[in-house]
């Protein structure tokens, strides 16, 4: 199969019940929206938080509801399991929902939520595995030290949200137990060496599609298109490496 | 159409640069590469047929515009997908009269200006700039240093200049073509604010589908192909973005 036949799977998005978002007519992450587009753009699936759950202050338990209903509406809409260490009761919540047939995972937002990573690095990764199951983040700034919280949990697989131009590769090189993956959700996947020096480094098993809901998937799915890879890291990219990694919630969405 | 015929679609990007070792050059990084040599080679891989730029150091340093002019215009007969944008800085009076020499010419086709990195502004200079390019009927690129609707009066006044109010990225870009009189404005989506999810679309729903022009800007030029190819608009307007539109506006491009 071509490249651009390929049902891409977005690991990295979100969408709101409560309007387009303040930026439209750039930016619109009302969920018809966000579907449409994805669909436009040949993507299949759409693993989802709330845009509020990181940006207007929504808690971690309404987050989720919100999320996982939907996700009971559409079939194309996956949903991440929102953890906030702020809030009481968010592990106990959150071991709830991940029971939910289409949770994919743990979301941790240190950045909307406004703690520091590194302060609640044991209780958020040690839950993640504890539970078994992967952990997206996404950081502000220089990445480079989330490479140390990997190895420092080997057994925790991480995956760092939005590849950024800041640190990524360093974080990259430093995660020797491989259990460290990007997604491209990000608007540095403009310039025009990223996901090559990536795939030329550490191969294409560890990246994945994203779009952050924000940025257009034609964008990024253009942009591993005409990367100067191969078609087969193109096609893990865009969809088997997800396939892989989520294989289980995959399949129990198929039945 | 099938994804598949829309990327046979020869593209014309009408807004790139290049660096090629003037002290004023951009700077090229691990991540970025902007040399024409890596040009023409993405240019190859993303089906982009032709290109109409100015080198980096024309727009970046006032003091290099005359003889990167000059540059430019002996390259463009060696380069044979390259055109040209003639940059004028209206404080250079021999930029005007290079201009004048080189519209006109077969791979010369509009006028470039760069205010913000220039150090003018177009308040004080836009009746000579944009008288200049009327009386020639001429196509100036312009790198806005305000919102587009600044340059409305000047586009209304001026009806014989198209006016290509550079790097779509919102309502600011989409009012002024919709609004202009004569007709006579465009825009292009190079540069990085066309990664949002909605703003092609936006600008697309307004009518503007005929204005609007593929452009790179020496970011990744596949992500930028890729965004127009997988938006959700029609496949009518996915062929005039990526190519007929710089047919009709140049048609010297055909020849």
């Amino acid at each position: 199969m071509k490249v651009e036949e390929l049902s891409a799977i977005d690991v990295h998005s979100h969408f709101s019940l409560h309007g387009a978002g303040s930026d439209s007519p750039s930016r619109n992450v009302s969920l018809d929206w966000v579907r449409e587009i994805a669909r436009a753009a040949g993507v299949g699936a759409s693993f989802c938080t709330t845009i509020e759950a990181g940006t207007q202050g929504q808690g971690a338990e309404e987050a989720n509801r919100e999320t996982f209903e939907t996700a009971d509406r559409f079939a194309d809409i996956f949903g991440w399991v929102v953890v906030n260490p702020l809030e009481q009761k968010t592990y106990e919540n959150a071991g709830t929902w991940l029971a939910h047939p289409k949770a994919v995972g743990l979301k941790a937002m240190p950045l909307g939520h406004g703690y520091d990573l590194k302060e609640y690095e044991g209780e958020l990764f040690g839950f993640a595995g504890e539970v078994g199951r992967i952990i997206q983040i996404q950081v502000e700034g220089d990445a480079s030290f989330v490479g140390d919280i990997a190895r420092r949990h080997p057994h925790t697989k991480i995956l760092l949200g939005a590849n950024n131009l800041r640190g990524y590769y360093e974080a990259m090189e430093q995660a020797t137990d491989e259990n460290l993956y990007l997604d491209l959700g990000s608007g540095a996947q403009d310039m025009d060496m990223i996901v090559e020096n990536l795939v030329n480094r550490f191969g294409a098993d560890r990246i994945l599609f994203g779009t952050d809901g924000l940025l257009s998937p034609g964008f990024i799915r253009g942009r591993v298109e005409y990367a100067r890879i191969g078609e087969e890291d193109k096609a893990k990219i865009l969809r088997y490496n997800a396939l892989s990694l989520f294989e289980n919630v995959m399949k129990e969405a198929r039945k | 159409m099938s994804i598949e015929t829309v990327k046979a679609i020869r593209a014309i990007d009408f807004h790139s640069h290049f660096v090629h070792g003037h002290p004023s050059d951009s700077k090229e990084t691990r991540e970025y590469k902007c040399n024409l040599p890596f040009i023409l080679m993405m240019n190859e891989v993303c089906n982009v047929e032709k290109t109409i730029c100015s080198t980096f150091a024309s727009v970046l340093d006032p003091k290099a515009v005359c003889a990167e002019n000059e540059y430019m215009y002996s390259l463009c007969d060696m380069v044979p997908s390259l055109y040209q944008w003639v940059v004028i800085d209206p404080r250079i009076e021999k930029s005007f009269e290079q201009a004048e020499e080189m519209l006109g010419t077969r791979k010369c086709l509009g006028i470039k200006l760069h205010p913000p990195l220039h150090g003018y502004s177009t308040r004080e200079y836009g009746d000579r700039l944009f008288g200049f390019a009327d009386e020639r009927h001429a196509v100036v690129q312009i790198h806005p240093e305000e919102e587009g609707d600044y340059y409305l009066p000047w586009a209304d006044k001026y009806r014989h200049m198209t006016l290509d109010i550079a790097h779509l990225g919102g309502a600011g870009h989409i009012r002024p073509i919709v609004e202009a009189k004569y007709h006579n404005v465009i825009t292009d989506t190079s540069g990085s604010a066309s990664i949002f999810n909605e703003i092609v679309e936006a600008a697309c729903k307004a009518g503007c589908a005929d204005r609007i022009l593929y452009g790179s800007d020496t970011y990744d030029v596949g992500f930028q192909r890729g965004r127009i190819e997988y938006a959700a608009i029609s496949d009518r307007e996915k062929e005039m973005i990526l190519r007929e539109n710089a047919l009709r506006i140049f048609p010297k491009l055909a020849e």
